[in-house]
C-alpha cells in the first residue's frame, strides 16, 4: 500500500531503478509455517525465490523511495522484554535484490501488534498504525536508511458498536498524501478516518466519523489527489470522499457502494479504476471522472474466502499492467487490460502460506 | 488551576525527574510537559486534555518510584499530584481522607496531632500517599496494624472510558468493587488517577516506642558468625515473632557490602497497646543476639538510606534506659517517626525485593555473606546493602489477601537489596553485582527449580513487592506471578484493566498487561 501511495503522489526524487517500468524484484512478507521476508526475482510472469530472511510476523512492508532500503513491520506484542511491536530496516542491493539487515527498532511502550506502515515520499519518516495498542508511531529514517527511535506518538481512544472488533481504538492503515506532510489514517475500532500533520511530531489535523459499526480499514488516494477511498472491514462498504490536500481535510462523501470490499484496496495509477476485495472476491470498480462515484464492472472469485484461503492484500504494479493479490496460499498475479481495467485469470506467482504484504522494486 | 511546566520553563529540569536520578536516561525519554494539579478537578481536566490530545499521561505524587515508570515518558505528560496534600477529616465526614500528594511524614503529624491515629505506612518521610498506598504500603507498625491498603475503605479515582472520556469515580466495597480491590495494592499507574484515599477508621498511634540498635563489625564476623546472626534473626520472626504480643516489635537488619566496616540492626518496640510498660519481649529479642557479637548502640547504623549520612540522630534529649543488658532508648512515637522525616534525598539507586516465608537457611546466609564480601576490581560497591525487614503479624490476616491486591500474606521477612550511588558511571557495575547476587541467592535448594533466579512462590518464598519494582524481572516470563502470586489475582487485575482502562491509557514497563 505504501509503495502505491508513493507512486500516486508523483514522487520526483526516485532513483532510476524505481522509475523503470518493469519490476525486477518482489519482497513478500510471509506469516505461515515460517515467518520470513521472501525475495523473488521477477522475469515477466515468472517469480523465482532467491532469498528468504527470517522475520517475525511481517505484516506490512515498504520500500524507501530510492529503493535502497526495505522496512518490515513486526506484528508482535513484545520486543526486548517490553510490550511493543517493532520495525526492521534492511539494506537493498538494487542490482541483485539482496537484503541485509540494518537494524530493528522497538515501537513506543504499549504499541503492541502494529498493523500497517507507510514511508514518506521524501524518505525521511515512517509512520505506523498500531492496531493492538491503539496508537500511531512516527520514526525518523536516517541517512543510511536505518531507523531512529520513535519521535512521535499519538495514543488513540474510541470504540464502536461491534463488540469483538470495536472495544477500543484499532488503527488499521496509514497513507501519506501528496504533500508528504500529512498522513491519512483509518481506525476500525473507533470508526474514524483521521488526518495527521507531521509538522511537529505527529499531530491531529482533522477527524472524520465513519458510520457506527462500519470499521474503516483500507485507504487509497486518487492520483489527482482530491479523492480518497475508504474500504470498511465490518460492513464491507466502500466510500469515496472529496479530500482537500491543502487543508488536510475530508470534505464531502461522493461515493458509497455496499458489498464485500473490506479486505483489500488498490488504486490504478491512471485513477480510472479501483480494485477492492472481500470474501474471496476481487472487484473492479470504475471511478467516474467527474464525480468520483463508483460502479462495479467486474467481479472475480480468486479464493474460497474460507480460512486460510483468504485475501490479505492487493497491489498494482507501477505501470498498472498487473495486479497482485496476497492470499493464504501465496501471491496471485493477474494481467490488467489497460483499456478496461479488467483482469485476466490469476496465476500463482509465488506459492507460500499466508502472503501478507508485498513491495516491488 | 493546573500549572503547565513545559520544556522552556526553568522548573522543567527539576520536575522532569523524580528522586531516582537515573531517569530519564536520555533527553529523548523525557516527558514533553509536567502538569501540576492543585485539585481533583484540575486533575480531571488535565487528564482529559492529555487523552484528547493523544498524549500518554504518567502520574506522580512523591516521585519516589524506583523505576522509570513515571519519568520515561517520551513526548508525553506527567500528571503531578504533589500539590494535593490535604489530610484529615472533611467538615461533615467521619472518615479520614488522604490526598495522594501527602508526604508520609506530614500525614503522620496531621493524623497524630488532630486525631491520635496513624496509618501503618513506610518510614521514608517524603514518600507520598499516591504510590505508597496503591502499591500496598507498609512500615514499622505493619506487624501490629497490617498494610496501609488493608485500612482503605474507598478511593476517588479518575478513569478513562472506551470513548476516551474521563470518568470520576468513588469506588468501594459496593461500588465498582473490583476496581476498589485493584486500588488496594496492585500498584500505581495501572487503572487511573487516584485523587483521594478514604479510611473509615485508622489505628491509634503508639504513645511511645523503644529504639535499639545493634552494630556488627565485619572484622568480627566470619561467615559462621554471620550465619548465626541471620539464623537468629530469621528463626525469631518465623516462631516467637508470630505471637500477637510481639506484633509491636519491628526489626530491620541491613547487611551491607564489606566496603562499609560494619552493618547494623534497628529495632522499634512497643506493647500492642502502644505503651512501653513491659519490655520483656524487647529484651528477649535482643538477648538472642548476645552471642552474635553485636554491640547495642544509641545510634542508628550508617547506610540504611543514605551512605553519605553520618550516624545518629540529634533530636531532643537522649533518654537512655538500661533494660537488662541492652542499651535502648525510649522516645515518643512521633519523635521516633520523625527521624526519617526528610527522606533519603535524591540519588541513583537500584532496588530489588523478595518475600520470605521461612527464616534464613544456612545456604542463604552463606550466599549473602559471599556477595557482601565479594570485591570486583574497579567497582565501588559502597552503599550496597540488603534491607531486611521483619514481617508477618497482622499483615498475615489471610482474608486480606482476598480483599486486597497484596497477596503475600504468609511471609515473615521482606528483603530489599539495594545499591545507592551518585556517580552515573557506576551504574553498570552496581546493577551487575546486584543481579548476580540476587540470581545466586534464589538459585539455591529452596528455590523453585522451574523458576531459578527468582523468589517464585513456593513453600519458602512468596515473590516480590510491586512497590519495589525491578525491571530485571521482565526477563522472566512469569514476572506477574512474582508480584501478584500464582492464583486468581493477576487474571482478575487483567479483567479490571480491560474493564476500566480499555484503551490502556495508563501503562508503564511493568503495568498489568491487557
Amino acid at each position: 500500500m505504501a509503495a502505491l501511495a508513493a507512486r500516486a503522489s508523483g514522487l520526483q526524487a526516485s532513483a532510476a531503478s524505481v522509475e523503470s517500468n518493469a519490476s525486477r524484484f518482489a519482497f513478500v512478507g510471509v506469516t505461515g509455517r515460517t515467518h520470513a521476508v521472501h525475495v523473488y526475482a521477477i522475469n515477466g510472469a515468472s517469480w523465482r525465490l532467491q532469498q528468504a530472511v527470517a522475520s517475525k510476523a511481517p505484516v506490512s512492508i515498504a520500500l524507501h523511495p530510492l529503493g535502497t532500503a526495505l522496512y518490515v513491520l513486526n506484528e508482535v506484542s513484545e520486543y526486548r522484554g517490553l510490550p511493543r511491536g517493532s520495525v526492521e530496516a534492511y539494506r537493498v542491493d538494487t542490482q541483485t535484490g539482496q537484503l541485509d539487515l540494518l537494524g530493528r527498532e522497538g515501537l513506543s511502550l504499549s504499541a503492541t501488534m502494529p498493523r500497517h506502515m507507510a514511508v514518506a515520499p521524501d524518505g525521511k519518516t515512517l509512520v505506523v498504525a498500531v492496531h493492538g495498542g491503539g496508537a500511531y508511531n512516527l520514526l525518523p529514517i536516517l541517512a543510511d536508511g536505518r531507523l531512529g527511535r520513535v519521535n512521535g506518538i499519538v495514543k488513540e481512544t474510541g470504540c464502536g458498536p461491534v463488540a469483538e472488533d470495536q472495544d477500543t481504538a484499532h488503527p488499521q492503515a496509514v497513507l501519506f498524501d501528496s504533500t508528504g506532510k500529512r498522513v491519512i489514517a483509518s481506525d476500525m475500532g473507533a470508526d474514524k478516518v483521521s488526518v495527521f500533520s507531521l509538522e511537529d511530531g505527529l499531530t491531529v489535523m482533522a477527524r472524520y466519523d465513519s458510520p457506527a459499526g462500519s470499521g474503516p480499514r483500507h485507504v487509497a488516494l486518487h492520483p489527482d489527489r482530491h479523492l480518497l477511498y475508504v474500504a470498511h472491514a465490518l460492513d464491507g462498504s466502500l466510500c469515496g470522499f472529496a479530500y482537500d490536500a491543502d487543508a488536510g481535510r475530508i470534505t464531502k462523501q461522493v461515493a458509497h457502494v455496499h458489498g464485500a470490499y473490506g479486505d483489500a484496496l488498490a488504486m490504478h495509477p491512471t485513477g480510472d479504476y479501483l480494485y477492492a476485495a472481500g470474501s474471496g472476491v476481487m472487484s473492479l470498480l470504475r471511478i467516474d471522472p467527474a464525480t468520483g462515484a463508483l460502479r462495479r464492472v467486474q467481479a472475480r472469485r480468486v479464493v474460497t474466502g474460507y480460512e486460510p484461503d483468504q485475501i490479505h492484500g492487493m497491489m498494482l504494479s507501477r505501470n498498472g499492467r498487473e495486479l497482485l493479490i496476497l492470499t493464504g496460499k501465496g501471491v496471485l498475479r493477474m494481467e490488467v487490460d489497460p483499456d478496461t481495467g479488467c483482469v485476466d485469470v490469476p496465476t500463482l506467482a509465488a506459492s507460500v502460506t499466508d502472503a501478507r504484504c508485498v513491495a516491488m522494486l | 488551576m493546573a500549572i503547565v511546566v513545559s520544556r522552556q520553563d526553568p522548573r522543567y529540569e527539576a520536575l522532569s525527574r523524580g528522586h531516582n536520578l537515573r531517569w530519564p536516561a536520555a533527553d529523548a525519554d523525557a516527558a514533553g510537559r509536567i502538569v501540576l494539579c492543585e485539585s481533583a478537578s484540575d486533575a480531571a481536566q488535565a487528564l482529559q486534555q492529555m487523552v484528547s490530545a493523544g498524549l500518554r499521561p504518567t502520574v506522580r505524587s512523591g516521585g519516589h518510584c524506583y523505576e522509570d515508570f513515571v519519568t520515561n515518558n517520551p513526548g508525553g505528560a506527567i500528571l503531578d499530584l504533589s500539590l494535593l496534600t490535604a489530610v484529615g477529616k472533611a467538615a461533615n465526614e467521619s472518615a479520614y481522607r488522604i490526598e495522594p500528594g501527602t508526604q508520609l511524614w506530614n500525614g503522620y503529624v496531621e493524623l497524630y496531632k488532630r486525631y491520635g491515629v496513624t496509618v501503618p505506612g513506610g518510614t521514608c518521610g517524603t514518600v507520598c500517599a499516591g504510590g505508597h498506598i496503591s502499591g500496598g504500603g507498609y512500615g514499622l507498625l505493619s506487624r501490629l496494624h497490617g498494610l496501609t491498603c488493608d485500612w482503605l475503605t474507598a478511593v476517588d479515582i479518575l478513569t478513562v472510558d472506551a470513548r476516551g472520556k474521563v470518568v470520576p469515580r468513588t469506588v468501594d466495597a459496593t461500588h465498582d468493587a473490583d476496581l476498589f480491590r485493584a486500588c488496594r495494592g496492585a500498584g500505581g499507574g495501572n487503572f487511573g488517577v487516584i485523587t483521594s484515599y478514604i479510611f473509615d477508621k485508622l489505628p491509634p498511634a503508639p504513645a511511645e516506642v523503644m529504639q535499639a540498635h545493634v552494630r556488627f563489625q565485619w572484622s568480627d564476623t566470619p561467615v559462621e558468625r554471620f550465619v548465626q546472626i541471620m539464623k537468629t534473626y530469621g528463626e525469631y520472626w518465623e516462631t516467637r515473632g508470630q505471637d500477637p504480643d510481639t506484633w509491636g516489635l519491628f526489626s530491620i537488619i541491613t547487611p551491607s557490602h564489606q566496603s562499609s566496616p560494619g552493618f547494623g540492626m534497628s529495632v522499634q518496640f512497643c506493647n500492642p497497646d502502644g505503651t512501653c510498660r513491659d519490655l520483656t519481649v524487647l529484651n528477649d529479642y535482643l538477648d538472642r543476639f548476645i552471642h552474635c557479637g553485636g554491640v547495642t548502640t544509641k545510634a542508628a547504623p550508617v547506610g540504611i538510606v543514605n551512605p553519605a549520612a553520618t550516624t545518629g540522630t540529634a533530636h531532643g534529649s537522649e533518654d537512655e534506659v538500661c533494660a537488662g543488658s541492652h542499651t535502648v532508648r525510649r522516645r515518643t512515637w512521633l519523635d521516633a517517626t520523625g527521624d526519617q522525616a526528610g527522606g533519603p534525598g535524591s540519588g541513583h539507586g537500584k532496588y530489588k525485593s523478595a518475600y520470605l516465608k521461612r527464616g534464613f537457611t544456612e545456604a542463604e546466609a552463606r550466599c549473602i555473606y559471599k556477595h557482601m564480601q565479594r570485591t570486583i576490581p574497579g567497582a565501588d560497591l559502597r552503599g550496597s546493602l540488603i534491607e531486611i525487614d521483619s514481617y508477618g503479624g497482622a499483615i498475615n490476616r489471610k482474608e486480606m489477601g482476598q480483599l486486597t491486591s497484596a497477596p503475600q500474606r504468609s511471609s515473615i521477612i521482606k528483603m530489599q537489596p539495594m545499591s545507592l550511588w551518585s556517580n552515573p558511571t557506576e551504574e553498570q557495575a552496581r546493577c551487575k553485582w546486584m543481579h548476580e547476587f540476587y540470581t545466586d541467592l534464589f538459585s539455591g535448594p529452596d528455590a523453585d527449580p522451574q523458576h531459578l533466579g527468582t523468589p517464585y512462590p513456593n513453600d519458602h518464598y512468596e515473590g516480590c513487592y510491586i512497590n519495589y519494582p525491578d525491571k530485571d524481572m521482565l526477563s522472566y516470563q512469569n514476572w506477574p506471578q512474582l508480584y501478584y502470586g500464582v492464583g486468581e489475582l493477576y487474571p482478575f487485575l487483567q479483567q479490571v484493566k480491560r474493564k476500566y482502562d480499555p484503551n490502556n491509557i495508563f501503562h508503564h514497563a511493568m503495568s498489568v498487561r491487557v
